[in-house]
């Protein structure tokens, strides 16, 4: 699942983080199509660009964020006693 | 500011409403409504100029998940709109974080007042099996991604909650 465009990513990340640090790059395959102030607007110009294709918009951070959701996680959604 | 009240009420004979609440009942199903899903509207223009055809919406349950930091859809609604993932995103689990495909979509909530929303990343997930309410199947969790706009008020003991937007 987008492994290319992963890889891509980590290998500009840090020229990102010097220049665009908080915006969302926009890459598909080995190409960086455009940096922007929404994920929306990458979203828009990514299908504008390419169509509906797989494609990575990611937010320029140093750290990652991780997100938690433990009902679903845990399978804990419809549990009962 | 729109608001949606839920109560939910006692069980009654066919043709019988009771008007009792039933803090029960809404211990065991939690705070869902009913959600339709769609693709993002610069998607369907997308397709419209194509003249290609536009998937239906996907309707089905949400749960408010207050213990979520992020929205997220059943991956296979997903599939069936036909949306490709538009990143990726890291969720904490037992054995570690994993990474799961994010998407943009379009969510609104059928009977309600309340505004639909372009969520620009909500969450494929593995929600198979969920079911609620006459076994309806839940397939979004409504995260704190999207009650950050909101008030969202759980009154247990009366059976009701209610969301503000």
């Amino acid at each position: 699942m987008l492994e290319r465009e992963i890889a891509y990513y980590e290998s500009i990340k840090d020229d990102l983080i010097r220049h665009h640090e908080g915006k969302f790059v926009l890459i598909i395959g080995n190409e960086q199509l455009g940096v922007f102030d929404k994920s929306e607007d990458a979203y828009q110009r990514g299908i504008e660009l390419r169509g509906n294709v797989p494609m990575l918009i990611k937010q320029v951070r140093q750290h990652e964020t991780i997100e938690m959701i433990p009902a679903m996680v845990l399978g804990l959604i419809n549990a009962h006693v | 500011m729109p608001t949606y009240n839920r109560f939910c009420l006692q069980p009654s004979p066919p043709g019988q409403p009771t008007g009792v609440p039933h803090p029960q009942g809404m211990a065991v199903t939690g705070p869902v409504l009913e959600v339709q899903i769609e693709i993002p509207s610069v998607l369907a223009q997308s397709l419209q100029a194509a003249n290609s055809p536009i998937p239906n919406s996907v309707t089905g349950i949400a749960l408010i998940d207050t213990g979520a930091s992020i929205t997220s859809i059943d991956v296979s609604i997903a599939t069936r709109l036909g949306l490709n993932p538009n990143g990726i995103a890291m969720v904490g689990t037992a054995g570690g974080a994993q990474q799961q495909p994010t998407y943009q979509a379009r969510l609104s909530f059928p009977g309600t007042a309340l505004p639909g929303f372009e969520h620009p990343k909500v969450l494929g997930c593995n929600l198979t099996g969920q079911m609620v309410m006459n076994q309806q199947p839940i397939i979004a969790l409504i995260g704190r991604d999207y009650l950050l706009h909101c008030v969202f008020v759980y009154s247990g003991g009366a059976g009701a909650w209610s969301l503000s937007f």
